[in-house]
């Protein structure tokens, strides 16, 4: 039993110095400067809406924002997540930490977490500078808001798992290129699956439904649209527990995907 | 010797090679009226005719489309709506049809929702959580918000790209649902400021001169605007797009009913006698004619 919970403890340590890691590095990079050069041009856009005058632009104000916070955020998610495993090979930074007693998972799982860390922290500030823009035109919130912001964070920790898989797979570049195309792009191909499969024979059909429970399910993660225009009640709770349930089971299997590439890889 | 050949066989390959380009771009020019035909103030596709080719007009052009589709989605409280497919008319997907809450002419109705309601929808459980957490509702017989509301989107899209008619009689239109003396006076205002940036339209001075003519009855100032839509109608017949042959279409209708009041039976007839012409598919236009003294 001790020994049970002395194992749990070091394995939390493990992944807390992972994320750490990760974290530092991203300071290094100066990654959260484009954080800052990104809050600066959201301070600059609700300048250029001064000039107009808000005055019946605040669910346009809003709609504005939350769009905005969606892409900057995902743009931050992909590009940390996507390099993390290629750049610790070709740096050979990673072989003092496989020398370590950590297994590959323990270090996939850490990499995830600081990845996600690292964009939490930089929505959460671009959040913070675009609330304070609008706030500054009288723009409300509602408390659907708050519910935007957590069910956004947890689509950024399954934005996270699919890029880091992806980066497991192949190069950096091109893991970020299809990590994009999937954030920016599973929305449509599920619109498009939903116009096509009336018209579709069974078998393909059954095809459409193997696609759709494959692609991540970003949107369901996204309230912007309810929270930027009014009138629009808080969703039940059930959807959040059913949205929390889906991030787990998504980025667990995505680690999956990724560890059962990694464990393998010759480094 | 040979490196001296070699040299000339490759300055003359260079040649060749950027004489054809440059001819290819020259061509490229008679090709362009083809593919990429004259613009159409009117509509969205292209942008405006003095910025087409430039970044910056496209960038315009973009953003008021945008503008307009966000303009469209505030009507609708945040409800993504999309036309129906033929495809779907014929399945049987009914159309998500708007109550007559005044409001519905402001955009085509021809649509249903983008998030599709549970019977349209294979997705289970995937399908019911994105009806909970996108702004998506039963459409059937939906109203809209007060259009007041996308006014200042009018305002930002004809102010980003002039050229954009639309954004012009649309927003006229919205400044109009106010009927007091200083609601018609900013729509035509607003209408004047975009003929001025649109000289060549038939729609705005078409809507000017309705305007004026239902809201304060001054019909010989009516009668002007619907005149110059009436000659700028008939120099641009061949160019006209379908927004611009409906602002025709009115200026006809509108034009005839003001000759009547004013008693100039005259005038009347030979403006519905053209419009029949120019319209022979239209339904108003011959009875107004059958009626002419």
């Amino acid at each position: 039993m001790k020994l049970d919970m002395r194992l749990r403890m070091t394995k939390l340590r493990v992944w807390r110095a992972l994320a750490r890691g990760v974290l530092l590095e991203s300071l290094r990079r100066k990654d959260l400067w484009v954080v800052a050069i990104l809050g600066f041009l959201i301070i600059c856009a609700a300048g250029a809406l001064g000039i107009f005058g808000i005055n019946g632009l605040q669910a346009f104000a809003k709609d504005l924002g939350v769009t905005v916070l969606g892409l900057f955020s995902t743009i931050m998610a992909v590009v940390t997540s996507c390099r993390l495993l290629p750049d610790e090979i070709k740096q050979r930074t990673l072989y003092p930490l496989l020398s370590r007693p950590i297994s590959r998972f323990d270090l996939l799982f850490g990499k995830w977490l600081g990845a996600v860390l690292v964009t939490w922290i930089a929505f959460l500030l671009l959040a913070l500078l675009t609330a304070g823009a609008l706030l500054t035109f009288q723009v409300t919130f509602q408390p659907i808001m708050l519910q935007y912001v957590v069910a956004k964070m947890m689509g950024l920790a399954v934005v996270c798992a699919v890029s880091l898989a992806m980066g497991t797979y192949m190069t950096p570049q091109a893991a970020a290129t299809l990590s994009f195309i999937l954030a920016f792009g599973s929305s449509q191909i599920i619109r498009g699956l939903l116009m096509a499969y009336d018209a579709s024979n069974p078998v393909i059909g059954w095809v459409f439904k193997g696609i759709n429970a494959i692609l991540p399910q970003y949107s369901l993660f996204d309230l912007g649209g309810r929270a930027a225009n009014t009138g629009w009640a808080p969703v039940p709770m059930w959807v959040m527990g059913f949205l929390l349930a889906y991030m787990l089971i998504y980025c667990l299997g995505m680690l999956g995907v990724s560890w059962t590439k990694f464990r393998r890889q010759a480094i | 010797m040979k490196s001296k050949g070699g040299i000339r066989a490759s300055a003359i390959f260079t040649a060749l090679g950027l004489g054809m380009i440059v001819c290819a771009g020259l061509k490229v020019q008679d090709v362009r009226p083809i593919v990429n035909p004259p613009i159409r103030d009117e509509n969205l596709d292209v942008g405006e005719n003095n910025a087409s080719v430039s970044l910056m007009g496209q960038f315009r052009s973009t953003a008021s489309a945008w503008l307009w589709l966000r303009a469209d989605l505030y009507l609708h409280n945040g409800v993504e709506m999309r036309p129906i497919s033929d495809e779907e008319l014929n399945r049987g997907v009914s159309v998500d049809n708007a109550r007559d809450d005044g409001h519905e002419k402001l955009h085509a109705e021809n649509e249903i929702t983008s998030v599709p309601s549970k019977e349209r929808d294979f997705r289970g459980i995937f399908g019911d959580v994105e009806r909970q957490v996108a702004s998506y509702q039963d459409m059937h017989n939906h109203v809209h918000n007060d259009p007041v509301v996308a006014m200042p989107l009018y305002r930002l899209m004809t102010w980003l790209d002039p050229q954009f008619v639309q954004g012009w009689t649309m927003g006229g239109m919205i400044l109009a649902r106010d009927r007091s003396p200083d609601g018609t006076k900013r729509s035509v205002d607003f209408l004047k400021e975009g003929w001025k940036a649109n000289p060549t339209s038939v729609d705005i001075p078409s809507q000017i001169g309705y305007t004026i003519a239902r809201r304060t009855g001054n019909l010989d100032e009516a009668v002007q605007y619907l005149e110059a839509a009436r000659k700028l109608g008939r120099k641009r017949e061949r160019d006209l797009a379908d927004q611009e042959r409906e602002g025709l279409r009115t200026a006809y209708r509108f034009l005839a009913l003001c000759y009547r009041d004013e008693g100039k039976p005259e005038l009347e007839k030979s403006v519905l006698e053209e419009g029949v012409r120019a319209f022979p598919d239209d339904l108003i236009l011959p009875k107004l004619l059958s009626r002419c003294p």
